[in-house]
């Protein structure tokens, strides 16, 4: 007979998801808690585990009080271990299960109303317990924000102190008078010279000075390698234009002669400005930033 | 430094996300040497689209200034360079037309990166320059539409801008409307007003800079980031725009010096010159006119060569912030197309008058089911 019934203990002992469960217990007692926090997560799942654990003993009580229950009108479970629950009593039929068994009395009428107004508190619980976890959650970042805004701050002041921020070595701001053309010697010099070498230092969040260093450092590097290319593939088109040109032997009308080259030469300077502009710029001009610490 | 967005505000998404960049790298971005403060100018018919987005925007602590409709600068000027005066005019109020203040202009789709906030340190550090601009870089919302291929050229085409502008007398016109840092006492007193409607009031500002305090540019490193126009027609709008800009500059501005004339127009030319140039060499499949090009044929090959390379080499500048990969063969069909439209765009500005209502749309559309939502402000 015991061995025929879902004795809670015997379910327990067998199962490894019970013993799991028992180790849960065993890490939400306050004693076992003597390590490092535990995290909200963790505690949800503790909870989840309890709460699974109390409707085992829920369903296996049920079980008990069904078997127990003396009602003629129900029918009779055809559970497999019951034949030999009769035909051969087990060595252990006078264990305490059947003695609760025998203590029971009839069950209070009460007891599905009762297991429910549980369950549901439970799964209030487990509700308060999953907006605890939220909040929690809420709080822990705000925590990290506080506290990486209170690092940044720090180093921010160590900054200033440092002589190295807002009151320190902006150049001497000259006044509007001073700097007027008619009273001022125009500059001659390009606005590259005399520049202080750089000092050591969706979607836009992404728009990060390393990102910036690494593309303009990346065309400064192949500046050379970029004119010279330029210039040969150039000189190659234009052989060959002149070349099919030459060897075409056509006559050209004045009107072409006259007006052709006015028009097709008119961006010429244009051009050759840009590349000499852009390269005299790309070969002299520092552009990267430094680095934000 | 003063971060001032100055737009007509009727792309509110595009103006939130340069807001937000701003206010995302100001508190991501530490040792800055600077204070900040983070100004909006705006029209009321742009208010309008969206208050609440706007409203929301002051509540994250910016200073929300919309022109009042019965505004009017000393000399009349109206359109973008009406609301800068405006914004000029409030600086000197609030007593910030000081040495030590410096303003960053952005138009509404121009967010700002780490990179941008450190080079605006550099310079305000350095202190040398009482105007400096950088390069632009457009991978927002990039699709790889013909008219977005068109602007990678841009980018590497700046190298030249920033040549050209830090150099005396500005010989090929370069310098932009926004991405651009300027001294708050030296642009209050040149400020922005003129008579009428000026097209191009950078342009403007830049000569008159250059006629006061002769050449005071300086490169400002860093990129900002933009985007392109989404259409051709858009893109062909924009273009006629900066035409108009200079056509107003040569022939209407009476504060532009006579050498400066010189250049500007030359650079004009340059780009009038285009679409003959293209008309040309269709024709000669048609019209022989051989012994011609044994002069011109000597710089053919470098004209070409230097137009690929602006496409490659801009596209290569793009290449780490694009998200969206283009193959090559796309690539250079879109920057043909991209091509023709800056081609056409000075004679379609000869034969169209400029016009303060040219709206060029920033914002993506956004599907009916995300309309609301994505009106709403959103988090940097």
């Amino acid at each position: 007979m015991p061995n025929s019934r879902p004795s809670s203990s015997g379910a327990r002992s067998d199962s490894p998801e019970s013993t799991e469960r028992r180790e849960t217990f065993r890490r939400s007692d306050p004693a076992a808690r003597s390590g490092p926090p535990v995290a909200p997560e963790e505690r949800l799942a503790e909870f989840h585990a309890v709460l699974e654990e109390i409707d085992t003993i829920f369903g296996l009580l049920r079980v008990e009080i069904d078997q127990a229950r003396p009602s003629p009108e129900l029918p009779e479970r055809p559970t497999p271990a019951a034949a030999p629950r009769l035909a051969a009593p087990p060595p252990v039929a006078e264990s305490p299960v059947v003695e609760e068994e025998t203590s029971w009395g009839a069950p209070s009428p009460f007891l599905d109303d009762r297991l429910a107004t549980a369950r549901e508190v439970a799964a209030g619980i487990s509700t308060e317990f999953d907006t605890i976890r939220r909040q929690t959650q809420g709080l822990g970042e705000a925590v990290e924000t506080l506290r990486s805004e209170l690092d940044r701050a720090s180093e921010e002041l160590a900054f200033l102190r440092g002589n190295e921020g807002a009151d320190a070595p902006v150049a001497p701001t000259r006044p509007l008078a001073e700097l007027r053309v008619a009273r001022a010697a125009p500059a001659a010099a390009s606005a590259w010279e005399g520049s202080r070498p750089v000092a050591e230092a969706p979607a836009y969040d992404s728009f990060t000075v390393a990102r910036y260093n690494e593309t303009v450092q990346d065309l400064q590097g192949r500046r050379r390698r970029l004119g010279t290319t330029m210039l040969v593939l150039a000189a190659v088109i234009s052989a060959v234009l002149m070349a099919i040109e030459f060897l075409a032997h056509e006559p050209a009308p004045v009107w072409w002669l006259a007006g052709l080259p006015i028009i097709w030469m008119v961006p010429v300077p244009f051009f050759v400005s840009s590349f000499v502009g852009t390269h005299r710029l790309l070969s002299e001009v520092p552009l990267d930033l430094p680095e934000a610490g | 430094v003063i971060f001032q967005v100055t737009a007509i505000g009727k792309n509110p998404r595009a103006l939130e996300a340069t807001v937000r960049s701003v206010l995302y790298w100001i508190r991501n971005t530490p040792k800055l040497t600077y204070h900040y403060l983070l100004w909006l100018i705006i029209e009321p018919d742009g208010y309008a689209t969206d208050p609440a987005l706007y409203e929301s925007l002051r509540a994250a602590g910016v200073r929300l200034m919309v022109v009042p409709t019965d505004y009017r600068t000393r000399l009349g000027t109206t359109g973008k360079g009406r609301a800068l005066q405006y914004g000029s005019e409030e600086r000197r109020r609030l007593g910030l037309s000081a040495p030590s203040v410096w303003v960053y202009h952005q138009d509404e789709e121009t967010c700002v990166g780490q990179d941008t906030l450190e080079g605006i340190s550099e310079f305000v550090v350095q202190g040398e320059r009482l105007v400096g601009t950088g390069i632009i870089l457009y991978p927002l919302d990039w699709s790889g539409s013909p008219s977005h291929v068109q602007e990678v050229t841009r980018s590497y085409d700046d190298f030249r801008v920033l040549d050209s502008m830090t150099k005396p007398g500005n010989p090929t016109a370069g310098f932009h409307g926004s991405h651009f840092l300027a001294r708050a006492d030296v642009e209050d007193d040149i400020g922005w007003d003129a008579q009428g409607y000026v097209p191009g009031e950078d342009l403007l500002f830049e000569v008159r800079v250059r006629r006061e305090f002769g050449s005071v540019f300086g490169l400002l490193k860093g990129f900002a980031y933009e985007k392109g126009a989404f259409s051709m027609w858009d893109q062909l709008r924009q273009r006629r725009r900066w035409v108009h800009g200079v056509l107003h500059a040569l022939l209407r501005s009476s504060g532009v010096p006579p050498r400066r004339r010189v250049t500007l127009f030359y650079s004009a030319l340059s780009w009038f010159s285009a679409l003959p140039s293209v008309a040309i060499l269709v024709a000669s499949a048609f019209v022989h006119y051989g012994p011609t090009l044994l002069a011109t044929g000597v710089f053919t090959g470098f004209v070409w060569t230097s137009m690929v390379v602006a496409y490659v080499e801009g596209f290569r500048l793009h290449r780490r912030y694009l998200q969206r990969p283009t193959s090559w063969f796309r690539f250079g069909v879109h920057g043909l197309l991209g091509a023709l439209v800056d081609v056409m765009a000075p004679w379609y500005a000869l034969v169209t008058h400029p016009s303060y209502a040219d709206f060029i749309p920033k914002d993506l559309p956004v599907p009916a089911t995300n309309r609301r939502s994505a009106s709403r402000p959103t988090r940097a």
